[in-house]
């Protein structure tokens, strides 16, 4: 059995052996065991990085490779090698590695770190399984995959000691949440979604019959249509996306990801921010042109609203999460909406392309960009971020404050990947938010793209207001009382350090080659995918075509929301001349506009209040009234019934024989009569 | 050579029942043993037959007796093992087999153990029985061995008011084995067969009424939903789980409630013309069932009930497949129908292996921690490592994550329900499905907040002192954990035969 | 010698047998219960005898097979009268009266 692409069966599988192989690997030794982990994650990535360059070929992809699984459902086990799985394959493969390296020092002698590497690599391993496999049934299993990860790793430190308080919960009040309820509540919640998307997909294939998606692309023209006049093509669509609304954190089933910042900061990076959350922009990225194509090509116009759905629930959640970062205390807390945020802008560019009759290689490269820079950025963000709680031991950033001189080195990196996050050219952050704008422009869709707008304002300052409070002004009570008992705030370790150190330069150095990478991307997606030749089956419109360039609107407009978002935010937080508490305090609009922001949007309550609770009152009242009131009344109703109609009968039994010999006679009249009848004689 | 042996999996059960009867105190723990080897036998028996059937080496073994022949009654005493009924006895032999080492281990001063295993392989020779058998009276007989010998046990053996729990589970089993035999005289009477194998050729031959085969569907299905815990008709189900000995609701659960979904493929869809006026009825029930038992389970405090109101849950997405199979079938297209059923049938093993792994945990926790009252548990993942990840697997199979063989089974249900659902092209039957595989939702809830009660957070003070469980007592529990997540990742051994049976037995039909 | 015809005796036999099914129904005495029962047996035979001479009407004579039931009936009759009393013995030790009414430990 010889494989024509071995990198790509091997970076998923060789994380998954590795899962397998760590416990026993602890049993020999516990840093063996550590670096067996490591190792595995690294192959994975040196797979991954085989098919690199096949992007240089000059051949399109598109290819699969697989081996009849079960058939009985026209399912086979493949791979599919394109542009599109092989970015997302190395982005993931790498930046797991990195992370790996992290843990080494980051979760040194923590119990339970079998579990945590066995989970790590099961996740590495489901995640490149999700990006690479070339049919439904097998994504769902990474999907499902990545969730159960999540699910074990939000919630490592199970035990909800209340004595990890400042480490290992996350939220204040009554919206604090110990890890076991963040990892049941992301479960949950993104199973609502992962629900969603499993229908859709039994829809889809009772109509066309296969999972994979390039049978689906082929067929199109058979099923789509039937979907379509059964009215279904539609819900269908929208029940898929929910999926990735799930998985990626967006609005309406965003609530988990602030509070999946209670498990290790770590996991946090890798799932949270660079990997697990992306799956959703993968899928929906990866089914993008089947869509398209039924829009554009076979003219079924309902679709229109599946792209706009997606553009404008990416834009809104841009919005939205980025509203709520802008008050955040707990450091962590700030990515995770901003991850939220920044996977928003992600969904908008897919959206908008979609709409766009020459658009969707457009959508496709500027939505890849973006997840490409995001996950470089977000990772060293949380890295870092995961150095500064290790050495303050604290989530919160009223605990840090005056950083830089402690911690220089990171203080740099960090520097380095906030500007990408704010979209500070040169940096990769820049030309890849400047591309979603584009887009969206070019779409004209005028409502998303002016949340985008705003929230790319928005966005600059929470970024430097986390900036400020972390590493500048003077130093908070803690680190003080921190500093008297003798625990002293260095710099992280170079195991540590060196991974985000990379991420961070890497976030600067795409940037600096920005322009020339988009172009690159563009070129990878169009020539080496069937997409292109798929733009020429649409007929030409002309009024699609833009005279102006939709650069001359978006530039300008970036670097303004820049200033915007900066200005108030060095002076409230870095230079401290201003004190934004004060000015909150003295007006009533904007106390209860922080209330609001704070409690996120209510959102978060309403879910409890209107799902949770009721849900689990219901079940209470089902029981009750139903179970035990309904059916167990009744049962013992009709029980004594029958028991009150035998009991009647118990009457007879007088035990008197007499009474007993007068049935006698009774019977044997009765039968003589019947014998007389029978016999003719009556 | 199979085929001689095939009586003997219920034979021997048999001999050694009455061995375990009369030896009982000579034997002492033997008497644990000697059950555990005659199922080992079976297991022996089942695998060598299901591994020649799927290698396509045979198709079925037979072994048929004549028993009653008379001028105007003939009865044929018959086993057979074809690629359905082999994996099913497969399984129910291993669940039985684990089932009874992890007693022998577990419940060392159970009283009056000679008449325990005697009745547990009385049970276990009824189900056997069951499910090999080729002739409808022969299947009665065997299934009233097995509510016989259940009830007796739960009579005996079980806890709180174990009579009358065990009186209402018999009346209310034998009120559906009732309806179900006047189906079976039905047919009689006119199809003037009892063989199963020989009801569609006397449907095609004799073309009897639609309404009286619907009459006969209608009566045998009553029987089946009484086994199976179908709403309305389950409110035996949770007292009778909660109240038997834990061994006996582990086999109860996996392996009794699933052999009407067994039988309803076997028996009930021979009998095609019927199937387009039930299948909606079916597709119905087995709804308001999924949705009922999950949502009944979410607020329950005691650990047993919580699994009781599950199993009714999951036997609604048996019947689910099964619902979508008799609409596919009514509708013509058997392929897709096969898929459905062959999910049920898949979800019947995959539950097994779950739901056993999970009531056997109970008596774990009764051992280990002496409750099962989740309120009274917390943070036991710490103090009981390996017992954690078994309950994580066993409820991990029951929410069909991917990679246990729940995911599989569930996938091909849903695939079958709304692949004949788009068939009808109403919207509201596709929406209906919609709505049941959102209902999945719930069993996550109950599952992961279950989880989180028993095994997260802080463990309350009385439990500091508890321990892990011996590994003997987890063995069985391994083993079933294991077949779960192998047959999560390599279904095909499994779904591919069962499917092509099905696909012949629906063939059969016009 | 003239006999009346068969059916005379058959209207005997009815008679006694409402007599002594009277007297098993409404007598409290154990004894005169067993009395009826020997009434109902002779009843019986009686009855047994007029049809077996029926059949053979008008001839003067019983068919023999009949006859030889009877008297196996009327030694059977003898072993169940005396039996009966035995028991009528056994329950009078036991509940020291011979009311019928009080052996009711057989009641619901």
């Amino acid at each position: 059995m010889s494989l024509e692409y071995p990198g790509a069966w091997l970076c998923w599988i060789s994380p998954m052996v590795g899962a397998v192989l760590t416990p026993l690997f602890a049993k020999i030794n516990l840093r063996v065991r550590d670096y067996v982990a490591v190792l595995f994650s690294l192959f994975a990535a040196i797979s991954a990085s085989t098919m690199i360059p096949l992007l240089f070929n000059a051949t399109p992809l598109f290819n699969s490779e697989s081996f009849d699984w079960i058939p009985s459902l026209n399912v086979k086990m493949g791979v599919v090698v394109d542009p599109l799985s092989i970015i997302m394959a190395n982005i993931v493969a790498w930046i797991s590695f990195l992370i790996m390296v992290y843990s080494l020092s980051y979760m040194h002698g923590e119990p339970g770190l079998t579990r945590y590497w066995f989970f790590m690599n099961f996740f590495i391993g489901s995640m490149l399984l999700l990006v690479m496999a070339d049919n439904m049934l097998l994504m769902f299993f990474g999907w499902e995959g990545v969730g159960v990860c999540s699910y074990a790793l939000i919630g490592f430190w199970y035990r909800d000691s209340k004595e990890d308080w400042l480490k290992c919960w996350v939220g204040e009040g009554d919206e604090a949440y110990p890890p076991s309820h963040a990892g049941m509540k992301a479960f949950i919640m993104t199973r609502i979604g992962d629900v969603c998307l499993l229908a859709s997909i039994f829809v889809i294939y009772a109509f066309a019959g296969t999972f994979s998606y390039s049978e689906l692309l082929e067929r199109i023209d058979q099923w789509a249509p039937t979907i379509s006049k059964a009215g279904l093509l539609l819900p269908a669509a929208i029940l898929f996306f929910m999926g990735p609304v799930g998985k990626s954190a967006q609005f309406p089933l965003h609530e988990w990801l602030p509070d999946a910042m209670a498990g290790p900061t770590s996991v946090s990076a890798l799932i949270h921010a660079a990997t697990m959350v992306k799956a959703g922009v993968y899928l929906v990225a990866r089914v993008l042109p089947i869509f398209w194509l039924a829009y554009h090509v076979l003219r079924i116009s309902e679709l229109s609203a599946f792209f706009t759905i997606i553009a404008w629930i990416g834009a809104f959640t841009a919005f939205l999460a980025a509203t709520q970062a802008m008050v955040s205390r707990e450091i962590k807390k700030v990515l995770a909406y901003s991850t939220v945020s920044q996977i928003g802008y992600m969904f908008l560019a897919l959206g908008a392309g979609g709409l766009l009759a020459h658009g969707l290689v457009e959508g496709l490269t500027s939505g890849m960009f973006h997840l490409m820079s995001h996950a470089i950025f977000k990772a060293a963000l949380f890295l870092s971020a995961g150095a500064i709680i290790h050495a303050v031991e604290s989530r919160f950033m009223y605990h840090m404050g005056g950083l830089r001189k402690y911690m220089p080195l990171t203080y740099v990196a960090m520097w380095l990947a906030a500007l990408s996050l704010a979209g500070v050219p040169p940096f990769s952050g820049f030309w890849s938010k400047e591309t979603v704008l584009a887009v969206s422009w070019e779409a004209g869709l005028l409502g998303p793209f002016v949340l985008a707008v705003v929230t790319a304002a928005l966005t600059v300052f929470y970024t430097i207001r986390m900036m400020g409070l972390t590493f500048h002004g003077e130093k908070s009570h803690r680190i003080v009382e921190l500093e008297a008992e003798g625990h002293k705030i260095e710099e992280a370790s170079p195991v540590m350090y060196v991974p985000y150190a990379i991420l961070a330069v890497a976030s600067l150095g795409i940037g600096v080659v920005g322009w020339w990478m988009e172009e690159a991307l563009h070129r990878a997606l169009s020539s080496m995918t069937p997409y292109a030749a798929l733009h020429s089956l649409v007929p030409s419109v002309q009024a699609e075509v833009e005279t102006v360039s939709p650069q001359i609107i978006t530039l300008p407009l970036a670097i303004v929301m820049l200033i915007v978002g900066a200005i108030p935010a060095y002076f409230m937080y870095v230079s401290r001349k201003v004190d934004p508490s004060a000015i909150v305090a003295k007006s009533l609009l904007l106390r209860t506009l922080h209330t609001f922001l704070f409690k996120r949007w209510f959102i978060n309550k309403m879910y409890y209040n209107a799902f949770a609770y009721p849900l689990m009152s219901a079940s209470r009242g089902l029981y009750r009234w139903i179970e035990v009131g309904g059916f167990d009344r009744a049962l013992a109703g009709f029980v004594s019934g029958v028991v009150g109609f035998a009991s009647q009968f118990r009457k007879l039994q007088t035990g008197f024989l007499n009474y007993n010999i007068i049935g006698i006679l009774m019977g044997l009249i009765i039968i003589a009569l019947i014998l007389l009848k029978l016999g003719g004689l009556w | 050579m199979i085929e001689e042996l095939l009586p003997y999996t219920v034979i021997v059960p048999a001999v050694a029942s009455l061995v375990t009867l009369g030896l009982n105190k000579p034997l002492g723990r033997w008497n644990g043993i000697i059950a555990i080897l005659t199922s080992l036998l079976s297991i022996v028996i089942f695998s060598v037959s299901t591994y020649k059937i799927f290698a396509g080496l045979v198709s079925s073994y037979e072994k048929i007796y004549d028993w009653v022949v008379t001028s105007n009654l003939v009865l044929r005493f018959g086993f057979r093992a074809d690629g359905l009924s082999s994996p099913v006895a497969l399984t129910i032999a291993l669940v039985t087999a684990l089932t009874a080492l992890y007693t022998v281990k577990l419940m060392r001063d159970l009283p009056n153990m000679g008449l325990f295993f005697s009745l547990y392989q009385l049970f276990f020779l009824g189900m056997i029985g069951l499910v090999l058998s080729t002739n409808l009276v022969v299947f009665f007989v065997f299934f009233e061995i097995a509510v016989v010998a259940s009830w007796a046990l739960i009579n005996e053996w079980g806890t709180g008011e174990k009579e009358k729990v065990a009186l209402k589970y018999f009346l209310f089993t034998e009120a559906g084995a009732l309806c179900f035999l006047a189906g079976i005289v039905a047919t009689n009477g006119y199809l003037q067969t009892l063989e199963i194998y020989e009801i569609p050729q006397k449907i095609a031959q004799l073309n009897p009424n639609v309404g009286i085969l619907t009459a006969i569907v209608s009566a045998m299905l009553i029987g089946f939903f009484v086994k199976m815990a179908i709403f309305p008709l389950h409110s035996w189900l949770p007292d009778t789980y909660v109240e038997a000995p834990t061994p006996i609701t582990a086999l109860l659960s996996s392996a009794m409630s699933g052999l009407a979904a067994y039988a309803t493929i076997r028996i009930v869809f021979l009998y095609t013309p019927a199937l387009q006026y039930i299948s909606t009825a079916m597709i119905v029930l087995a709804i308001i069932t999924m949705i009922y038992g999950a949502a009944n389970a979410l607020s329950q405090d005691d650990f047993k009930r919580l699994l009781a109101y599950s199993s009714i849950s999951q036997m609604g997405y048996i019947l689910l497949g099964l619902g979508a199979a008799a609409l596919a079938i009514s509708m013509g297209f058997k392929s897709l129908a096969a898929i459905g059923a062959t999910g049920s049938m898949f979800h019947y093993i995959a539950h097994a292996m779950g739901k056993a792994i999970l009531f056997l945990l109970v008596g774990v926790f009764m051992v280990q921690v002496g409750t099962r009252t989740i309120s009274q548990m917390g943070g036991l993942a710490g103090k009981m490592p390996y017992t954690a990840v078994m309950m994580f697997i066993g409820f991990f199979t029951l929410m069909g994550v991917p990679f246990t063989s729940g995911f599989i089974s569930e996938w091909m249900i849903f695939t079958g329900a709304i692949g004949s659902a788009s068939l009808v092209a109403e919207a509201f039957r596709i929406f209906m499905v919609i709505v049941a595989i959102i209902a999945t939702v719930l069993t996550f809830a109950y599952s992961l907040w279950s989880i989180r009660r028993m095994l997260f957070g802080q463990a309350p003070p009385q439990l500091n002192e508890v321990k892990e469980a011996p590994l003997s007592f987890l063995t069985p529990l391994m083993v079933m954990a294991l077949a779960s997540l192998f047959l999560g990742m390599y279904p095909t051994i499994f779904t591919e035969e069962i499917n092509k049976v099905i696909l012949k037995l629906f063939t059969l039909t016009p | 010698m003239e006999y009346l015809p068969p059916q005379s005796y058959l209207a005997l036999s009815l008679i006694l047998l409402a007599i002594g099914f009277y007297c098993l129904v409404s007598k409290r005495n154990m004894i005169k219960t067993v009395i009826g029962l020997e009434i109902v047996t002779i009843a019986v035979n009686t009855a047994f005898m007029s049809l077996g001479w029926m059949r053979t009407y008008p001839a003067n004579f019983i068919d023999p097979l009949a006859q030889t039931f009877v008297i196996i009936s009327i030694a059977i009759g003898g072993i169940v009268a005396a039996l009966a009393l035995s028991l009528v013995v056994d329950a009078h030790q036991h509940y020291k009266t011979l009311d019928l009414k009080k052996l009711r430990r057989l009641r619901w």
